[in-house]
């Protein structure tokens, strides 16, 4: 699919609706974007304000959400869309989807920058794994930006780019996960701290996973090819293949 | 510039005649044939089927030629159909040398815009993009083709994305290209050409940076120089206090250091306002300010500073008091009047009104003081800027009044005008705007 395609109808209010509905996504996509910003802020800073904000954004992610359903259903009912157009309305949702569970995740790293204020246990942030958490969470906000700059541009080798720095906070997720597991074999360390902090791992993780799902939302909008359940090799080829071109 | 020529004429031009010429032979060919031969008929269809077929092939051969749009000069055929095949070629050569010159043009813009050193981009009535220049790709990681989509789609910022929803094109905002970038951005949108606009974005981080610097700088050595003067001035009282035991000699010097001691001091204090001032949130909590009972209690306190010497008229007209901050409020008023005061000659008049008008509530000092030269009213507001330095040390002040006025009033979005003239007198007016206007029936 290429960009230039939403002013190939006939159709003005077509176009319109396509335009609109790619719009209102990055729109959700900055949203999301200025949540996760301010939840690494609020991790970096142990500032308890701005996490209860992040919380408040959460709202309007979901609404953002509603939104780009109601549009995709407009599409769909008055246009019966084919081709790219199709593939565009199913990667909306898809999309949709996967930003909200984001939010959802950005929240979830938020409550641990407010469970730690409310418990007063601030000395948690030196624990081993709180200084992973921030980078984990920082790279995942750098791969949300480039996923949606990529999706801006329907760019295959932003997208290729964001599933191989995925694979990387992977491994690096499963080195921090074991650190943070001996900690737990010292009984010096309060268990609940760290408990927390595993959840917000988990979320900050979960966030690159839903980053790299965007990713191949978008190889599959551009060029009809689904990625997912690709083993590793075909996957590692085509991912080649396109940042070769 | 190009002047187009005039199509040759048909009247000036000797094609019609050569036209004539070659129907004329067409026609003594007939002649000479049905003459030889008796076909009269026959010879004359031939000579008109010969004409024919020749304008035909001609009227084919330039439809060929405008359809393909070739420009290789073929041979002009005699005739007339010799002047259009001319006029043709003339008018495709000047549009080539005119699309020619506007394509020169066009790159020397395009180049000119991308020698500029701010980012540039140009967008349509729906904020998408129409072309960027080289800074805009270097600063902001845009590209060549990124033309036709929304800028708020690849500039999310959220002071980016407010600024095009509201529109307030007048003003600038500033941003962090991202969280982790030490950039500071300024854009401003400017509208041209008929429903574009043109989103300029410069790199203001050194300027940026620079204020910052000087705005810590002040107010830290402020604050350091505060103590060692403490200390200074402690002494001093005490050795004015035991003055008997001083020798003679000192007394007048050991008073005279106190009285600048004591000068420096508030110069300090008021340098640390002014940073307070410009280091607090732009919108402050405001509380209800009662102005008419603010200007009974300056008027008290300007009979005193002033020792009798000056004839104060105070007009209170209105009751509205204000929704601002009190105690910065009282500087305001009380530095306007203890200027009257210290630049009107003894036996002047002062007036102060506080009045209100259909858009703004007026607060308005006017002397019949020396006045001020109309060169110096711009600067008047700056920090430590003395109109003339003789005199104005000598009366005491700190040199910070004024831009103290200006700070506070800029915080309550009011307007201050010096009216003056040398040796007639000034009038200084603040005008806030009558949103502010708070009477003191609505406070409980």
């Amino acid at each position: 699919m290429n960009r230039k395609e939403f002013g190939t109808h006939v159709s003005a209010s077509y176009n319109q609706y396509l335009e609109d509905l790619f719009n209102q996504i990055l729109e959700m996509g900055s949203l999301v974007e200025r949540q996760l910003q301010s939840s690494v802020l609020s991790v970096q800073n142990a500032d308890s304000d701005l996490a209860r904000e992040v919380i408040q954004l959460d709202k309007l992610v979901n609404r953002e959400e509603m939104e780009i359903d109601r549009l995709c259903v407009r599409v769909l009912a008055r246009q019966q869309p084919t081709a790219s157009d199709l593939r565009l309305i199913v990667s909306s949702i898809r999309i949709a989807v996967d930003l909200e569970r984001m939010g959802d995740e950005v929240v979830k790293i938020s409550r641990l920058v407010l469970r730690l204020a409310q418990s007063g246990k601030l000395d948690c942030q030196n624990l081993q794994g709180y200084k992973q958490l921030v980078e984990i969470s920082s790279r995942a906000r750098e791969m949300l930006k480039n996923v949606l700059d990529a999706f801006t541009r329907l760019d295959l080798s932003g997208a290729a780019a964001v599933i191989e720095e995925e694979e990387r906070i992977d491994e690096l997720f499963a080195v921090v996960m074991e650190e943070v597991t001996e900690r737990f074999k010292e009984t010096d360390h309060d268990v609940e701290c760290l408990l927390q902090l595993v959840y917000a791992l988990r979320a900050a993780e979960r966030i690159t996973d839903h980053a790299r799902n965007i990713a191949e939302t978008i190889i599959y909008l551009v060029n009809g090819q689904d990625l997912r359940n690709m083993d590793d090799d075909a996957l590692a080829e085509f991912l080649l293949s396109i940042q070769a071109k | 510039m190009l002047s187009i020529k005039p199509v040759s004429s048909l009247e000036s031009s000797s094609r019609l005649f050569e036209e004539l010429i070659g129907v004329g032979t067409l026609l003594s060919i007939a002649l000479i044939i049905g003459g030889l031969s008796g076909f009269w008929a026959l010879a004359f269809l031939l000579a008109f089927s010969t004409y024919l077929a020749r304008n035909l092939f001609y009227f084919l051969h330039f439809l060929n030629l405008v359809r393909s749009r070739a420009l290789e000069p073929s041979k002009v055929p005699f005739g007339v159909w010799g002047d259009i095949y001319d006029a043709y070629f003339e008018k495709v050569f000047q549009d080539k040398r005119r699309i020619k010159r506007l394509r020169i043009e066009t790159d020397q813009v395009y180049n000119a815009m991308n020698l500029l050193p701010d980012a540039h981009i140009s967008l349509n009535e729906r904020f998408q993009i129409e072309w960027v220049n080289h800074s805009a790709e270097n600063l902001l990681g845009l590209r060549r083709n990124d033309v036709g989509h929304k800028i708020t789609n690849l500039l999310r910022q959220k002071e980016m994305v407010q600024y095009l929803e509201l529109k307030h094109f007048d003003q600038a905002i500033e941003f962090y290209l991202s969280a982790e970038s030490t950039r500071r951005l300024s854009a401003k949108m400017v509208s041209y050409f008929d429903k574009h606009y043109l989103l300029i974005i410069r790199d203001i981080t050194d300027a940026h940076n620079l204020a910052q610097v000087r705005r810590d700088f002040v107010a830290n050595a402020s604050h350091e120089l505060r103590t060692p003067l403490t200390v200074l001035n402690g002494y001093l009282e005490l050795m004015l206090d035991s003055a008997d035991s001083l020798p003679p000699v000192w007394a007048n010097p050991v008073t005279q250091m106190h009285q600048q001691s004591l000068r420096m001091q508030n110069i300090i204090n008021d340098l640390l306002t002014l940073s307070n001032i410009e280091a607090e949130d732009i919108e402050l909590e405001s509380d209800y300010v009662e102005v008419a009972s603010m200007l009974q209690k300056l008027e008290l306190e300007a009979n005193q500073l002033s020792g009798g010497k000056h004839n104060f008229h105070f007009n209170i007209e209105s009751k509205d008091g204000l929704l601002g901050k009190s105690e910065a409020l009282r500087s305001v008023f009380t530095n306007l009047v203890s200027n009257a005061i210290r630049y009107t000659p003894n036996g002047g008049d002062i007036w102060v009104r506080w009045y209100q008008t259909p858009q703004t509530l007026v607060f308005e000092v006017k002397d019949t003081g020396i006045g001020i030269d109309r060169e110096h009213i711009p600067r008047l507001t700056e920090r430590f800027y003395r109109v003339d330095n003789a005199r104005s040390r000598s009366s005491g002040g700190t040199g910070l009044g004024l831009a103290i006025v200006k700070h506070i009033l800029e915080r309550h979005h009011a307007k201050l005008s010096v009216y003056s003239r040398l040796q007639v007198g000034s009038t200084f007016r603040v005008e806030f705007p009558i949103a502010l206007r708070m009477s003191s029936d609505l406070v409980d």
